[in-house]
């Protein structure tokens, strides 16, 4: 079998990467799929904190890159679904120590196990960028509705068109409907039409992400998470399935229009 | 072994580098090798030209031989036409002698057809026309006219270095900054956003201008 290898990625930090690999991973686990989150950020490594695995880990990437151990044992089985995993990456080491060659080599290897590959990036677009992306059949943009993440985010696509990636979607993270519907913030056929790419989902700003990832709690393994739910929609989409946006918030009027976008009507 | 299809000899302006054209490459690689290998010292840190004529050389053949030299410290300095029989003075300039006259800007075309973004650069001495959207953070920069059939949000500098006839037109003009040949604008910052019918800049009076498109003055921008 081959698996779907996704890296996410964004250029900008802080916009919410590493949320969204571990909760994206969750929710197409939950969904029965065999997925594996992958932390590339080598020397900030994160991707364990927010799954709550991070007391388990034992070898990470680079010791697999290096040939100190088989991928099989660096990979954690998550304590709550058994279909999930993740690959941690080094804190002690930087980005020189994986290469993009070593990159796709893991990434190959993950194909051929898993459903789903789901890489999570640094930040930047330096050689730990690079590595990420050397194996992805398919990359997701996250941003914010900032114009400064909005500007590296157009920066990354521009660099993953000319890598040659073709599949390029795009999340808006952190929407603030209140503040969208009072004009306050930028909208999302502003953002599309400078971003020139097709949406994945959205999330809207949801207070209790920021509890949850501290305790290693995943929103998408929550029945009552707002943001959890767009987590869910966005697995769905990706397994073909066409989930209207955020039907949750349809009296609201905004996602109506929102989900009328994004079924092109 | 017949007549050697390389050579180096000394000319006047420096170390020429003859081959027998009419031999397939490879083997004119080869014996280039097999030359430089006899007197390896002798070459090191040498500058040579190569001499072309009986045939049209192309970028990729000069290429390998610039390969095979670097491999014994010779840089590829240019390319001079073969000069018939003994006359072996060349024009002043050997180099120029061989460069084509440069072409006219202004019959330049470099064509795009995607969004240029952020953090991309597109450059040509001619013209530019983008077909798509220039985002903010891009740069567009010509010889003579940038069009841009979409947004333009980057920056866009024509008429680079001073051709002060050059305009720069968008359909969407919404530019963070424009040039033209040495002169600098910026949108002003009360403008929120582009008026919504296709603009263009062009030097008016030692300033750059930015006025809607017209139909039917197609010509206007044409001084006198």
């Amino acid at each position: 079998m081959a698996g779907r290898v996704i890296t996410v990625t964004s250029g900008k930090g802080g916009v919410g990467k590493t949320t969204f690999s571990a909760n994206v991973s969750a929710a197409l686990a939950g969904l029965g799929k065999r997925a594996v989150a992958v932390d590339t950020d080598v020397g900030l490594r994160n991707l364990d904190i927010v799954m709550g695995l991070e007391n388990r880990i034992v070898y990470d990437l680079v010791d697999v890159v290096e040939g100190r151990c088989r991928l099989q044992k660096a990979l954690i089985r998550d304590k709550r679904i058994a279909t999930l995993h993740m690959l941690p990456a080094a804190q002690t080491r930087d980005k020189s120590a994986v290469s993009p060659d070593a990159m796709g080599k893991i990434c190959a290897e993950l194909r051929s196990q898993f459903d789903f590959t789901i890489i999570d990036s640094p930040a930047g677009i330096e050689s730990g960028f690079q590595n990420a992306i050397a194996g992805a059949d398919e990359v997701v943009i996250v941003t914010t509705p900032h114009v400064s993440a909005i500007r590296d985010a157009d920066r990354v696509i521009g660099l993953l068109e000319a890598a040659e990636k073709q599949q390029i979607s795009l999340v808006i993270n952190r929407l603030q409907v209140e503040m969208v519907r009072r004009g306050d913030m930028l909208d999302i056929p502003d953002i599309l039409d400078i971003l020139a790419i097709e949406l994945l989902g959205i999330i809207p700003e949801d207070e209790s992400i920021v509890v949850s990832s501290n305790r290693g709690e995943l929103a998408a393994l929550q029945e009552d998470s707002l943001a959890g739910q767009a987590y869910k929609n966005i697995a769905r989409r990706l397994l073909g399935e066409d989930v209207p946006l955020m039907p949750v918030e349809e009296e609201k009027g905004l996602f109506k229009w929102l989900a009328r976008l994004f079924k092109g009507e | 072994m017949s007549k050697p299809r390389v050579k180096l000899s000394g000319a006047d302006y420096g170390l020429l580098l003859r081959l027998e054209w009419d031999s397939p490459l490879p083997q004119l690689l080869v014996e280039l090798e097999e030359y430089l290998q006899q007197s390896p010292k002798f070459f090191a840190g040498a500058q040579v030209l190569l001499e072309i004529g009986s045939r049209p050389v192309l970028q990729q053949e000069q290429e390998q031989l610039a390969v095979v030299l670097s491999r014994y410290g010779v840089t590829l300095q240019g390319v001079v036409p073969m000069l018939d029989g003994l006359e072996r003075r060349p024009p002043p300039a050997a180099h120029a002698a061989f460069t084509p006259a440069p072409p006219d800007p202004q019959t330049l075309l470099h064509l795009e057809q995607r969004t240029v973004r952020s953090g991309e650069k597109v450059a040509a001495e001619g013209h530019v026309i983008i077909v798509g959207d220039v985002n903010p953070g891009a740069e567009v920069i010509a010889g003579s006219n940038i069009f841009v059939w979409g947004a333009l949000r980057g920056s866009a500098y024509a008429g680079v270095p001073d051709h002060e006839e050059a305009i720069i037109a968008a359909l969407h003009f919404a530019p963070i900054q424009l040039r033209i040949a040495g002169h600098i604008a910026r949108p002003p910052e009360a403008r929120p956003t582009a008026s919504g019918t296709p603009e263009l800049a062009r030097i008016d009076q030692n300033a750059i201008v930015v006025e809607a498109w017209e139909r039917g003055r197609g010509g206007f921008y044409k001084r006198g």
